[in-house]
């Protein structure tokens, strides 16, 4: 009935369904459940808040990937935490000036801005040409940023959601021209660059996490607490198997090869 | 200037002036040739061992995600490895899920430096072009290769050219996957996985550390990691050429790199100490 | 357009997909292996449209941007005549191998490209030495490691001690190796959360909501 060798990843699959599923399911009944606080979200207000000190607008760039790419769940994370940035920016009167690389995320940013605008009650903060489709090709996105950056010198740039080898320079431009940088990414390749850079970075999971914290969804917040539930059982599993393989036993091993 | 202020001014020196320092550093060994000896890595020989030990007339899928950008880093690599194929009388199958640009970069950078003169076209080596889909595609072409392609890059049917007239995946005695786009992962997924294709990356430097995994549980079978892959491949085959000549920079500017690490750090060690010991005063 | 079309039917489009996919995955049944295919078949043809809509998009946007005249609507004029000389020229016969595409690609894309790519050197360098300060124990140990590991890749290291490669291979495949395969293993639990609530219709991002 099954693939050969895959009766354990299937068993694996139905299992970790089950708690991420149960995750849900208790989010949706009411439970409660805390994300640890991350640094880089608090440290939004105190970038907008810099930005309003210094008269200065604030930059924003939710990644590389579209909405239809595999990758969309980084851009979905990175748009729940320019949510929470609008809102900080009408309320405290700072201009945001956000960049693109992929057109389908324009409806999308133009929507947030302009509820966070109404619902702050300054509409005025809207402003069209603030939202700049510069190019899909990353470095050719790059000379588009570098050119906004010596006009209009943001005080803060927020950077969140997937990223290719960009990352880095839109980082040290950022750095170059004094502005309070605050990074969030899961693309492994380029963390390294955001924590060297940046002031403040979410790492890995914390930027999926940020979209759960900042919307407080309980879908989202319950999936998570499955998905922590999940790695508590692999970490069980890994110690388990290797004891038992320093004890001379491979049974665990084998268990996965079934 | 007393001692303390030249330290601060260190710490913040402008960037500029470490531009040209690496300009300088990664430059002169190209004027100045240091002749550093490369040593064989490990990955590096086992992907040598892997293609030395194709026979003759093997079918090999040339991942190509190549572009423009990464053609310092990649470039090198890509053409000893290919000369190494061709050289050993490999059949070759280009095709690219993830970079749209590859077709042309290949036609622009890497056919001109890699004798394809010597190979028929449908028999020895057929370039499929790109086929969009991303890891999807790739899952397509592994199932069914004539399904998913009806015709080559320059729209000659699969069915009619004696390379890909019966192809399947299974036909494939190694994959060599070029990875600007770090997407080795889905390779992995739809070619290791299910099909044991044994795998070579060319990849950068950035991404090596994350591909070290593979490389020890044995899905991956070698990797040449950025230019001093290259080279080293370069050394294997006897053939010294771009890369060779350019890795000397390669460790004047890792020094370099080094030495501002430690010292940007010492330097910010320092200051916040002397800053302590003044307001203490 | 009504909420039916806008979001039920590619909630229901994509949860059949997924389910279709991992059923073939672990069930070798012949109509799940010949649908499985099909829906594969008709991803790529899907994506290559979708190629079209992103070169769609970038006239439609670069257009708005010169009827508006807002600033910068000079670089916009210039988008749009570069991305249509290009894609006739491209489109010419020998289709991506005429002369004149050939020109472009190698004079006006790969070295500004290149150049940008090689940028990051600098700016790795620069952020080398402003951004690492020792100021708790784990940075240390990752200044220490950061050390070797740049070390073993510097093949002159290897001439001034040996100790550098060895010491450099043993932290990328021991604790680094560790670490990563940490990270795979978190990341493959967050992609199978994430399919979860796609087959359950609970993810509409894609949906932009």
């Amino acid at each position: 009935m099954f693939a050969a060798g895959r009766i354990a990843q299937f068993a694996l699959l139905i299992l970790f369904f089950v708690f991420t599923g149960l995750g849900i399911w208790l989010g949706r009944k009411g439970k409660k459940f805390e994300v640890r606080k991350l640094a880089a979200l608090d440290a939004l207000e105190e970038g907008v808040g810099r930005a309003a000190e210094m008269g200065r607008p604030v930059h924003f760039n939710p990644g590389w990937y579209s909405l239809d790419s595999v990758e969309a769940p980084q851009t979905v994370a990175a748009l729940s935490v320019f949510d929470r940035l609008a809102h900080l920016c009408a309320r405290y009167n700072v201009p945001v000036i956000v960049t693109l690389i992929r057109p389908d995320v324009i409806p999308v940013v133009d929507g947030l801005l302009r509820n966070a605008a109404t619902a702050e009650g300054r509409p005025e903060i809207y402003k069209a040409e603030n939202i700049r489709f510069l190019s899909p090709e990353q470095f050719a996105y790059f000379g588009g940023v570098a050119e906004i950056f010596a006009r209009e010198k943001p005080a803060t740039s927020v950077l969140m959601g997937g990223y290719m080898a960009y990352s880095l320079l839109v980082a040290e431009l950022g750095y170059r021209y004094g502005a309070f940088q605050v990074a969030g990414t899961a693309s492994w390749h380029q963390i390294p660059f955001f924590v060297a850079a940046c002031d403040y970075s979410l790492i890995g999971e914390e930027l999926f996490a940020a979209g759960a914290y900042l919307s407080k969804d309980a879908t989202l917040l319950g999936g998570l607490f499955g998905q922590d539930v999940c790695k508590l059982t692999c970490v069980a599993y890994v110690v388990v198997a290797t004891v038992l393989w320093l004890l001379g036993s491979d049974l665990f091993v084998k268990l996965l090869k079934i | 200037m007393g001692a303390r202020e030249v330290l601060r001014t260190l710490e913040r020196l402008d960037s500029r002036y470490l531009f040209v320092l690496v300009f300088i550093v990664t430059a002169f060994p190209l004027v100045f040739p240091l002749g550093i000896p490369v040593k064989i890595s490990a990955p590096v020989q086992k992907s040598y061992d892997a293609i030395e030990a194709l026979a003759p007339n093997s079918v090999v899928l040339i991942g190509d995600e190549f572009s423009a950008p990464s053609w310092t880093e990649l470039g090198p690599s890509y053409i000893a490895v290919l000369k190494h194929l061709i050289r050993k009388n490999i059949r070759l199958v280009f095709v690219s899920f993830f970079s749209a640009e590859a077709p042309a970069a290949f036609d622009t950078m890497i056919k001109p430096r890699v004798d394809f003169a010597k190979l028929k076209y449908g028999v020895d080596f057929v370039e499929l072009g790109f086929v969009a889909g991303g890891e999807a595609a790739l899952a397509s072409f592994a199932s069914d290769i004539q399904r998913t392609l009806k015709v080559d890059r320059y729209g000659a049917s699969l069915s009619e050219l004696g390379l890909t007239k019966d192809l399947r995946i299974t036909h494939f005695s190694l994959v060599v996957e070029l990875d600007p786009g770090a997407h080795l992962s889905e390779y992995l997924r739809q070619l290791q996985a299910p099909y044991g294709l044994r795998h070579i990356s060319i990849t950068y430097g950035v991404t090596a550390p994350a591909y070290t995994p593979y490389l020890l549980a044995g899905q991956l079978s070698g990797m040449l990691v950025a230019i001093r892959g290259g080279a080293e491949y370069e050394l294997l085959i006897k053939e010294p050429g771009v890369a060779v000549s350019g890795v000397d920079g390669v460790s004047t500017s890792h020094v370099l790199f080094a030495i501002c690490l430690v010292a940007g750090s010492f330097l910010s060690l320092v200051n916040r100490l002397l800053s302590k010991e003044g307001k203490g005063k | 357009m009504s909420k039916v079309i806008r979001r039920e039917i590619p909630l229901l489009l994509v949860s059949f997909s997924a389910i279709l996919m991992i059923l073939d995955y672990f069930f070798p049944v012949p109509v799940l292996s010949s649908s499985a295919k099909l829906t594969n078949e008709w991803v790529v043809v899907i994506a290559g449209f979708s190629l079209c809509l992103g070169a769609t998009d970038l006239i439609i946007v670069n257009t708005r941007r010169i009827m508006r005249k807002t600033p910068g609507s000079g670089y916009a004029l210039l988008i749009i005549i570069s991305f249509l000389l290009t894609l006739l020229l491209g489109l010419s016969s020998p289709m991506t191998k005429h002369p004149a595409f050939q020109w472009i690609y190698d004079y006006f894309y790969r070295p500004p490209a290149g150049t940008l790519y090689g940028m990051l050197a600098l700016y790795l360098v620069s952020a080398g030495w402003r951004a690492f300060k020792i100021r708790t124990f784990e940075s240390v140990i990752m200044l220490v490691c950061a050390w070797f590991l740049i070390m073993a890749n510097a093949p002159i290291a290897a001439v001034v001690w040996e100790g550098f490669p060895s010491i450099g291979k043993w932290i990328m495949d021991v604790p680094s190796a560790a670490g990563w395969r940490a990270f795979y293993i978190g990341a493959a639990i967050g992609t199978l959360a994430l399919g979860l609530k796609v087959i359950l219709g609970l993810e509409r991002g894609a949906l932009g909501e």
